[in-house]
């Protein structure tokens, strides 16, 4: 007998009764069968019997209510108790979020039964029960194929408990997530009698463990993108368990061969990283201290580089970790030695050019200055920074020189403005230095790539500068007044020069004129009385004259000069050259043969008379030296040049020693004797001159007994 | 004599005593008819002046003027004389030794007639003096 199942399993009403019915009827029929007999055998007395036949009769009726009592008593306690336990098993399943449903196996598989608290997703239970609503029709679309193959599946072939996840239709049309745990009841037979389920709405846990999914991969994305490389370190075993992407670059690992790393394989092989110190500071940070610091860490390939390190010791799931985040400072490092050797070339150069700089943070209102700034302006590093109301009042004299703007830059930036450019002078406030000036320069203000703006500047001490500048001052004034007396100096002497001149063309040449006219005068009226040597004296006389008149002609020229006015006008070289060549005493040139290479358009800008000048004097001298030849030649060429023009003469005569090419040029200088070649050794000293009044330049060429040649280059 | 007195003098003003021997001598050479008058100096070139408007001596066919002169030089007594109301038209010549260009030039700007630069050579000297008798005693036509 199984035990629920029979009693409170199948309490059935009619059986019960049943049972009341037949216990009844036996007792009634054992009642009427042996009471009377079992009366009639105690009792004889027919009055007594009659009386107790009433009693009988009440006896029974007292035991009939007895017998009835408990025999529908218990049955009805028993029921009692199970409809109390089902009303509270079906409140239980009113409440759980498990659905009991029952499916018939014949086709459509139709709900046989399903808890009330199918409610609680918006679905008509007894639309589904009455075969209104069909369950399949519930599914989801994408679901339902695979859900009827399953559990064909299973009732083909088992295994009978399985469970299925699915989406079913809720109200509002939503779809919620149900994780159905399914068994199959079989007959004796083995066919399935009925499929029975629990339904649970998973939707939530399902989404909890999707964002779980998602928050993971987030995570590890994060973790593996991270430009800080991250280890992990077992505090306990001190092993490397957990590594990024980051960590494999930076150390050139693959994550498995980093994670077999010990800490001293990735710290450089360098002294002060080494193991003692590698221990200290875990043993630190496993006590709980969160420590940064740099460290040179050893990629694989040996070479070593600076990490900052960031130690933290924390617990994740349970266990004791140490949590290591490295950044790649190397790039850093290098950058601030580098940064360091600039400032300290900086400071050396600034040191060196006497200058300081300045630097203005608008928005912080913070001051920096360069070491140098400090001496500069007698001034100790050690106590501060000074402000920028201190810069701007304390240390120079705003009557100074460009103090007034000074103080306008200064007020516009501790205002906040934006004041220009500027390059002031300015003079130190006599308690900052002694007599010292300085030039300060401030930029416009700039943005910086954070969108702080900065001013920067410089301090340039200019004492000296400005001391010679006032020196230069002072002279300058009187330079005009030196000037002025130097010019008037200059003038008179040139007057005295002049008057110099005038007096050698008169009075030297007055006596000449008496002893020529007297030696004529004697040769003329006295000649016959003179004595053959007489005669000789008298015509010496003359000659010398002659020579001392020429000689005082050609140094008036020459000191005249000087004082002849320069014209510039057209010069027509070969029209010139032409002009003068006719001019020469025809004695002198008669027997030469002249040869032109010039060409008639040759045209440059000069003084004509200076020009003419030089080409008498060379075109004679060149007549003069060659007139012993047979043939004298003489050549002028002229060439024009980009700047210049050139023009020579040449000839065929006596020619000079290369040896007194210089000299050649010297006033009386004379290269030959006067006899063969008279001449007062002014000529070519005049040439030189007039060439260079005329800003050109002369030189001869010659061989001794062949010719000389004379170049003269004028200006265009 | 009388033919002489006719004749319109030539005033040298020279302070060099051996120019004024040479010119003589010059003159001489070429048998001068013209009378030649001497001043030795500008002052005394001056006194002339005041002499001819006395009426004392005829004023000259021409005079030659040297430049440098002790006392007043050859220029001043050229530029008295072109002021001089009546005689500011007779015809100066310089005869002088130099050959400056601002001498030429400021001696035309005061009125000269002629610049002659002395000449050194005795026999240029007479020529000189021959022509200058020739040209401004006979060929020129004086004011009147």
């Amino acid at each position: 007998m199984e035990k629920d199942g029979k009693r409170v399993g199948k309490p059935s009403a009619g059986r019960t009764a049943a049972i009341i019915a037949v216990v009844y009827l036996v007792f009634g029929l054992a009642w009427i069968a042996l009471s009377d007999r079992a009366l009639l055998l105690m009792v004889d007395d027919v009055t007594l019997l009659g009386q107790l036949q009433t009693l009988k009769g009440w006896g029974y009726v007292i035991l009939t209510a007895i017998v009835l009592f408990l025999l529908i008593y218990y049955p009805l306690r028993a029921r009692d108790r199970a409809s109390r336990e089902a009303c509270r098993l079906t409140g239980i399943v009113e409440r759980s979020p498990v659905v009991a449903i029952e499916w018939a196996t014949t086709p459509g598989w139709p709900v046989t039964f399903v808890s009330p608290n199918i409610a609680r997703w918006g679905i008509d239970r007894h639309a589904l029960l009455s075969g209104e609503t069909n369950y399949a029709d519930l599914i989801h679309p994408e679901d339902i194929d695979r859900i009827v193959t399953d559990v064909a599946a299973h009732i083909d072939r088992g295994p009978d408990r399985y469970t299925q996840l699915y989406r079913l239709r809720s109200r509002e049309g939503s779809w919620i997530w149900l994780e159905d745990r399914t068994w199959l009841t079989r007959n004796e037979a083995g066919r399935v009698t009925r499929i029975h389920g629990l339904l649970l709405d998973v939707t939530e846990r399902l989404r909890a463990e999707q964002d779980l999914r998602d928050s993971e991969t987030r995570f590890r994305a994060i973790f593996d993108n991270v430009q800080e490389a991250i280890l992990l370190q077992d505090l306990d075993t001190e092993a490397l368990i957990g590594a990024n992407a980051a960590a494999e670059q930076m150390y050139g690992y693959s994550r498995a061969e980093l994670l077999a790393c010990s800490v001293d394989e990735l710290s450089a092989d360098e002294s002060g990283f080494d193991v003692q110190r590698q221990k200290a500071l875990m043993e630190r940070a496993r006590r709980g201290e969160q420590l940064v610091f740099e460290w040179r860490a050893r990629h694989r390939d040996g070479h070593g580089f600076w990490v900052e390190a960031n130690l933290q010791a924390t617990e994740i799931a349970g266990e004791r970790l140490l949590l290591v985040t490295l950044r790649n400072i190397e790039a850093r490092k290098q950058a601030e030695a580098a940064l360091a050797r600039q400032v300290d070339r900086l400071s050396q150069a600034e040191r060196h050019a006497g200058l300081g700089s300045w630097e203005y943070l608008l928005e912080t209102r913070e001051m920096w200055w360069s070491d140098r700034l400090y001496g500069l302006l007698g001034c100790d590093a050690r106590s501060g920074t000074p402000t920028l109301e201190s810069f701007a009042r304390d240390f120079f004299d705003l009557d100074s020189e460009d103090g007034a703007s000074f103080a306008d830059a200064m007020e516009a930036l501790l205002k906040g403005g934006r004041p220009g450019p500027r390059r002031l002078l300015l003079k130190a406030r006599p308690e900052v230095r002694g007599e010292a000036w300085f030039s300060i320069t401030m930029e416009a203000p700039i943005e910086r790539p954070d969108g702080m703006h900065y001013v920067q500047g410089t301090v340039l001490e200019v004492t000296e500068l400005k001391r010679n500048e006032l020196e230069l001052r002072d002279l300058n004034a009187t330079l005009e007044q030196r000037v002025a007396e130097r010019t008037a100096a200059l003038q008179a002497l040139n007057q005295e020069l002049e008057s110099f001149s005038y007096a050698v063309s008169h009075d030297l040449k007055a006596p000449l004129r008496g002893i020529e006219g007297y030696s004529q005068l004697l040769e003329a009226d006295y000649g016959e009385q003179l004595e053959g040597e007489g005669r000789t004296f008298v015509r010496n006389i003359r000659q010398g004259v002659a020579q001392m008149n020429e000689l005082i002609s050609d140094l008036l020229a020459y000191s005249r000069m000087e004082r002849r006015p320069l014209e510039e006008r057209e010069v027509r070289v070969r029209a010139l050259v032409e002009e003068v060549l006719e001019s020469v005493d025809p004695a002198l040139r008669e027997r030469a043969e002249v040869t032109l290479e010039v060409d008639p358009g040759l045209v440059f800008q000069s003084d004509p008379d200076g020009v003419a000048l030089i080409l008498r004097n060379l075109l004679e001298n060149a007549f003069k030296f060659s007139a012993e030849r047979e043939t004298p030649q003489v050549t002028v060429q002229a060439q024009s040049r980009s700047a210049t023009l050139g023009i020579s003469i040449r000839d065929n005569g006596i020619g000079f020693d290369m040896a007194f090419q210089d000299r050649i040029f010297d006033i009386f200088q004379r290269l030959n004797r006067a006899e063969a070649y008279p001449g007062t050794g002014v000529g070519l000293a005049l040439v030189r001159r007039a060439v260079n009044r005329l800003g050109g330049e002369i030189r001869a060429e010659g061989t001794p007994g062949e010719g000389a040649s004379f170049h003269v280059e004028f200006p265009r | 004599m009388s033919n002489a007195a006719r004749q319109p003098s030539i005033l040298v003003v020279e302070d060099n005593p051996v120019d004024i021997d040479l010119m003589r001598r010059a003159f001489e050479r070429r048998n001068l008819t013209n009378p030649l008058e001497v001043a030795r100096d500008g002052v005394e070139a001056l006194d002339f002046l005041e002499r001819w408007e006395r009426g004392e001596l005829a004023p000259p066919a021409v005079i030659l003027l040297d430049i440098k002169l002790p006392k007043v030089d050859g220029l001043e007594v050229l530029r008295r004389i072109r002021e001089h109301e009546r005689f500011r038209r007779i015809p100066v010549v310089m005869l002088t030794s130099s050959s400056e260009d601002r001498d030429i030039t400021t001696a035309y700007d005061c009125g000269a007639n002629s610049y002659i630069v002395k000449p050194v050579d005795f026999a240029k000297f007479v020529e000189v003096a021959e022509q200058v008798e020739l040209y401004w005693c006979l060929l020129n036509h004086p004011p009147t």
